[in-house]
Parts: structure tokens; sequence; C-alpha cells
């Protein structure tokens, strides 16, 4: 059964630019799925569309088989887990663990809850140790393990993913990447870092001028040099070597 | 820079201490009731004063703070206080006290005691900081009455305080790099300087915003349930509150 | 010119914390109440971050040699409005305390005073009032400079008027208040224009950022809480009050003497002269300021080897 459904969705900014023109797809349970794209592609847009800060001029976007509308965005957005490029903008709290409960207190957990699931998260992280540290003096990779925590705690369906591995160093983007995969959440890849698309997701959706310009497993359309350049893309050379661990 | 030294003392009220355990309830009380009672030692006291350097100074052995950060804010700090206080041995002639047999007019006193209450005042609130953190402060701000938008306003303030700051170094510095010349920006350079880091700040503004939006919020910042006062935050408030009014009421008999 | 708790006695202090409570309940009331406050919450954080790093924009000040950093109260008040902008500054001069040992605990409320009080308040539906009654980019940059002019003022005012009912410096008190106003007023005007620069890029830019003011119709005082600006003058007057005739014990049966004498004799000018002293003396020792200001940026220039 698919969490997330897209039909047909475009999306028009006031300015009159087209920057979505009838986006479809829909993720699997449990399935990661890459979205990739040139600069401009639209794939911000369509994380604010799947956000619901912007309502699509044309289409829909279904979350496990909930319609998102202004009724039903609570719901939606309580199923659907974010997780943006700059952790700073995210970790908006004092402290990690006051930021991993303000998803539960906000939703109407009691605070010995909230806490009680945060800590049991931070800890299943590996960053239990980082509680009561201030975000601003975290590393970056601890900074995006704080956010997906602060995300997961939440116990979202599907989890949204904008630029996860952005200012990481290698060490740190091994790391996120690793925590990822073991995810058993459906999981919305989109990213410019192609090798982690061809590690992590099974299906990839390559966005360009507000379309769905192909689709299918990073193999086939990772891996068409001529297709990646025709989009100002690149072939990722793990396509060519391999795995880098394997 | 000074700037440096505050974000040295910002890093220290993380650390773990015995200063750093007390309730911030308690360590804000007993540093108000310490301040009231310095400030309100008549004008030409210098001698009385001289004893309240003992909390700053436990307290910052206590939670291990730097000496260097604390002393160079309050040096940074310090010039319209003791400026202005600079002109009384001037203004006020009169001799006052003799001194190890040297008579001193009431400004030299005056000057000295506000120079004196200066350094006490302000180091014992950054050392205090040190030992709470901001947001620490602002918990029992708020526990204390402090209405929940300010709380939230401050806490707000203080998590992107020092991300801003080097929002405006970098572009401080990159004005610097390209009008090598320019010591300092002109004032139109600077509106345009200004205008786009006010840009950017509405733009952070914007994405924090959308984070809080898709993770729930409605307007209001919840709170933790927060730490227990326990007898010995209760010990040191008491303590301390009573040393300072007994030093103060001491003073007292002593120049009475 | 933050009041530092070593200027005060405790009685001051402790007077102007406890307005100051007063003031930041009500305007916390009022900013919860206010239309879009859950969108402008995060954003007011921001703002308050940005106070500090625009502080770190250092310029010249035209005419002066000395450089000048914006203050922020007023541009604000632009942005988010009155309530909102002063519980900004409030954050604002709180940090300043406690993280850089500018001001004090107990000076808070003197500091909440003369720097948030006044531009959020005061300046704001001065502004207001002259950007209207002017149109076009001129009204922006009239109203800001206007606005800041008399809120700067008028804080610098409330620092003298602290200090001398503390009682804790020797400075005459006229001629303090006349060396604050001349010190404050080119940096008044430069805040004005700094604030005006920005503003007016912000509504060519994005006009829906600022705090909506309305398209005339509805008066300033639907949004200014008049209340509020009444209370804070009627404080600051009976602290200025105050302070003038403590320091001056006789200051009251002077000036009216003086102002009879004026009356009885009003034949020629050289019998006025009395009343007229005070602003020209104020008028002579800005210009003194700034003469001093001028020559010691030039000694400064010369004898430093800066290319």
């Amino acid at each position: 059964m698919s969490v997330l459904s897209v039909e047909g969705v475009s999306y028009r900014y006031p300015d009159g630019t087209e920057a979505l023109r009838g986006v479809s797809f829909d993720i699997e349970d449990g399935a990661c799925v890459g979205l990739v794209g040139p600069n401009g592609a639209g794939k911000t847009t369509l994380v604010s569309v799947l956000a619901g800060f912007f309502e699509p001029s044309a289409g829909s976007v279904a979350v496990g088989g909930v319609r998102m509308g202004a009724s039903t965005l609570a719901e939606v957005r309580a199923r659907v887990g974010f997780v943006f490029a700059d952790p700073d903008d995210q970790l908006f709290m004092p402290t990690v663990l006051e930021d991993v409960c303000f998803g539960p207190l906000a939703g109407g957990a009691s605070p010995e809850e909230a806490k009680g699931r945060a800590l049991e998260l931070l800890n299943a992280l590996g960053i239990g140790a980082l509680a009561s540290k201030f975000p601003g003096h975290l590393s970056a990779g601890q900074k995006r393990l704080a956010t997906l925590a602060g995300v997961l705690v939440q116990s979202p369906r599907l989890l949204v993913l904008d630029e996860p591995t952005a200012f990481l160093d290698p060490f740190a983007r091994r790391d996120t990447l690793s925590r990822l995969k073991g995810l058993s959440q459906a999981r919305l890849l989109v990213t410019h870092d192609l090798e982690a698309v061809v590690e992590l997701c099974s299906l990839v959706l390559l966005l360009d001028e507000g379309r769905v310009v192909a689709r299918g497993t990073p193999a086939s359309v990772l891996g068409d040099v001529a297709l990646m350049s025709a989009h100002r893309l690149e072939r990722p050379h793990i396509l060519s070597h391999g795995h880098p661990h394997s | 820079m000074s700037r440096s030294a505050a974000r040295e003392l910002d890093l220290q009220g993380y650390r773990d201490s015995a200063a750093h355990r007390l309730d911030p309830r308690a360590k804000l009380v007993a540093t108000a009731v310490f301040l009231v009672c310095v400030v309100s030692f008549p004008k030409r006291e210098v001698l009385g004063l001289v004893p309240y350097l003992a909390l700053p100074l436990a307290m910052g052995a206590l939670g291990r703070v730097g000496f260097r950060p604390v002393a160079r804010l309050v040096l940074a700090a310090s010039p319209f206080a003791v400026l202005a206080a600079a002109a009384n041995p001037f203004l006020d002639r009169q001799p006052a006290a003799v001194i190890l047999g040297v008579a001193v007019s009431g400004g030299v006193l005056s000057f000295a005691s506000v120079v004196l209450r200066y350094v006490l005042c302000s180091s014992a609130l950054l050392v205090v900081v040190a030992v709470t953190t901001v947001p620490g402060i602002v918990r029992a701000l708020g526990r204390l009455g402090l209405p929940r938008p300010l709380g939230a306003q401050l806490m707000m303030l203080h998590r992107y305080l020092f991300l801003l700051e080097d929002e405006g170094e970098r572009l401080s510095r990159a004005r610097a790099l390209r009008e090598p010349l320019r010591k300092r920006a002109t004032l139109g350079t600077a509106r345009r300087m200004l205008s786009s880091l006010l840009w950017r700040s509405f733009e952070r503004g914007d994405r924090v915003y959308q984070c809080m939006k898709v993770r729930g919020f409605d307007g209001s910042f919840p709170a933790l349930s927060p730490g227990a006062f326990r007898t010995s935050d209760a010990v040191f408030l008491v303590g301390v509150s009573t040393a300072c009014v007994a030093l103060r009421t001491l003073a007292l008999r002593v120049a009475s | 010119m933050h009041m530092a708790d070593a200027l005060l006695a405790p009685t001051v202090g402790l007077a102007f914390d406890a307005a100051s409570v007063g003031l930041v309940a009500a305007a916390s009331r009022r900013v919860v109440r206010e239309p879009g406050y859950e969108r402008r919450a995060p954003l007011m954080g921001v703002l308050g971050a940005f106070v500090f790093a625009a502080q770190l924009v250092n310029f010249a000040i035209p005419g002066t040699g000395s450089s000048g950093h914006l203050a922020g109260g007023l541009l604000l008040a632009v942005l988010v409005g009155p309530s909102a902008a002063f519980l900004v500054m409030v954050s604002v001069l709180m940090v300043q305390a406690l993280v850089f040992g500018d001001g004090g605990l107990l000076a808070l409320g003197c500091n909440v005073f003369n720097l948030g009080f006044w531009p959020s308040f005061v300046g704001i539906a001065l502004y207001r009032q002259v950007s209207r009654a002017v149109p076009g980019p001129r009204g922006v940059t009239l109203g800001a400079v206007a606005a800041s002019l008399v809120s700067l003022e008028l804080g610098a005012l409330g620092v003298v008027a602290q200090t001398a009912l503390s009682g804790r410096l020797d400075l005459p008190l006229r001629d303090f208040a006349v060396l604050m106003v001349g010190i404050h007023a080119p940096i008044a005007v430069v805040e004005g224009l700094a604030t005006a620069g920005i503003v007016q890029m912000a509504l060519r830019l994005a006009p829906e950022r600022l705090d909506a003011v309305p398209a005339g119709g509805r008066q300033f005082s639907t949004h200014v809480p008049l209340l509020l600006v009444f209370f804070g003058a009627a404080l600051f007057l009976a602290t200025v009050g105050l302070a003038w005739a403590s320091a001056l014990p006789d200051g009251l049966a002077w000036s009216l003497g003086t102002a009879s004498a004026a009356l009885g004799q009003s034949r020629g000018w050289v019998n006025v002269d009395a009343p007229l002293a005070g602003p020209l003396g104020a008028l002579l020792a800005g210009a003194v300021v700034v003469g001093a200001s001028l020559m010691l940026s030039r000694l400064r220039r010369g004898n430093s080897p800066t290319s």
C-alpha cells in the first residue's frame, strides 16, 4: 500500500512561475525513493507542497490514504517527518532534549511521556549524552542526528529528507547514510548527493522544469550518461566502481 | 575581543559543577539580593564593598569559570559608568577621609566606589550566567512570573544570537576585503549591508517557522517539567542572602 | 549609553524595574492577541539576534569621524509593530546584560525605558504620522530621523534623570543633560538615516514584510497603546521633574523667579536672556561636542598611519 501518493500536482508561484507541472508518483510502505534534479527543477517547491506550505494549483497529495487539505493538514503533518537542509533552522529549542520533545509536547503528550520517548530515541541514535547540550554547540553530524531524533520521535510513516547529507564531512555523511538505510519508514530523499541515492534508494525520480522526466532504478536513471547531462547532472562514479564498502 | 569572551562564557554554562547544579531560581534571587545590597551603600563607601568580592570569586571558583573572559567583558562594557564617574574627583575636592595619613577627597572616594560597584555588579551577573546558561536563567524567570511570550522570545534570540552574529561578521569581512582602503563602511554601504542582513534574517525566520509548523507548532512554546527546588538550593539562597544583608548592616554599624 | 547598576540607587532601579514589569506584561498580553503572532514569534526571535548582528556593521558617522551602529528599536517597531518591537528590545537588552555585561540586572528597568520604550511606542507613532503626512521616500526619511531624534534624546535624558536621582555622580545635572543631548544628536540622525534606508529598501523589495500600516482612516491610537504612552510619558516627566528638583533644591523657585523677572521687565532682549540660557547653552554644548569630536578625529587620523 502506498504511504504517499502524489497525483498530477502543479504549482504556480504568485509571480506566475510554473514550478511544478503535473507531478505524479507513489511511495510504497518502507520504500526509499530518491528525488533528483538540477537547481530550479522544483524539488524545494515539491517539498513545500508536501509540507502543506503551498497549496497545489492542481492535483492532490495523500498520505496514508488521507487527502491533504486545510482540514486534514495537522493529521497529515503528524504522519510525515520533515528533515530540512539546515539543521540550525530545525533545532530551534535551547537544548537537544527540549527540541526532540517539541513535537510530542505540541501533539499533546505529557512532559514525562515526551521526555521518556525522546531520551529513548536519543540513546538509540547514540547521542544520549548530548541531551542537555545547546544545539549551536554540536558538530554538523550531531546536529543532523538530533534533527532526525526530533522527527522520528513523532513516529512518522514517511520521512521527507531535504539534503540530509549537506554540510557533513565524509565520516558524518557515512554515519547518517547508514542510519537512514536502517530505518523502516518510507523515505523520500531529495538531494544532489547522487551517490547517496544509489546506495539508499530503490526508485529514482528525475525532476526538471517542474516535470518528472524519468523514473526507474538508480542504475537505469542515474547511469544514463546522456540523460544525466541533458539535465545538468552527472553520472555518479559509484555506478562504475560499485559500492565503496562492498 | 569581548564577543569571543561572551561566547566562551556562554559555553561554560553547559558544563557541570556544584555551582551549575544549583537551581537557577536560587542563583537568580541570590544575585538580586547581592545587587541591591551592593547598590544600597552610601555614595562614598569603598571599604564596606570589598567583602562582596567574595561572592563572584567563590561562585566563579566553584563553577570553574574562567577569570579572563569575565574580566574582558567587565572591561569592555565599562566606559559609560566609569567615564561618567571619572568627573567626580574633579568636582568634589573636599577632603572626606584620611587613608594612611593622606587626605582623600570625597570625589576620589565616590569614584572608587562606583568603579568597585561596577566590577561587583557586572562580574556577579556574568559569573552567574556562566554557571547557569541563558536558557536556564530564562526558565527560572519564567517560573518567577516572566510572561511566556517574552520567555519564548529570549530563548529564540539566544538560540540564533551567535549564528546571526557570524553572518554579520562575514558580511563585514566581505566588505573590508572588497574596499580595503576604507576602514569603515559609508552610511550608504552600511544600509545595503544591513538590508541584506535583514533579508537573510527574515528568510531564517520563515524557515524556522516552517520547521516549527511541521512539528505541530500552534503558537505556544511547550515546556518540560522543571527540576525541583532542593534543600541545597534553599541553603545556598538563604546563606548568600543572609551574608549580603549582614555585611550591609555591619558596615552601617561601623560607619555610625 | 546603557545605564549601569553601579550608577543607580536601589530605589531608582527598583522603581523602573517595577514600571518595566508592568509594560512588559501589557505588551505580552497584546502581542499574543495580535493577528499573525504565531508566524511572528520565531521571526521576533531572529530579529532580536539580527540587532546584535547589525551592531557588527560599523559605519562612519558623517562629519564627526566617529563610527556608529544601529540601535534598532525604531527599525523593529516599523517592521513588527510597537508591542512586538518592545518585547524584542527588552529581550535584546536582557541578553546584552546577561551575556555581554552591558547594563545590569537592576538597571534593566532603566534601560528598557531609555532604549526600548521610546522608540517602540513614541518614536513609531511619530514616524507613522510624519511618513503619512509627507508621501514617498522623503516622508520615510523625515519620519525616521524625527522619530529617532525624539526617542534617542528622551532616552538620553532618562539616563540623566536616573543618575541624578540616584546621586552617585557629582556631575551638575544641567551640564550632564546638555552633554548627553549634544552627544546623542548626531547619533540619532544617523540612526534615523540608516533606519530610513533599510525601511525604503524593504518597502521596495517586500512591502508585505512590514507591519501593516493602515492606509489612512485608522488613527495611530488604535495601533499604539495610547495608555502606555501616557503612562510612560507621565513617569518620565515625573522622574525628570524629581531629578531637577532634587539636584537644584531651589530649582523651582529659581525658574519661577527668572520667569517673573523676565515678564516684569520684558522691554529689551537683554533681560530676556535668562530663560533662553538653557536652550542656547544646549546648542552651544552640542556645537562644542561636535567640534571636539571633529578635532579628535583629525588628531587621530593624523596620528594613526592607516593607509
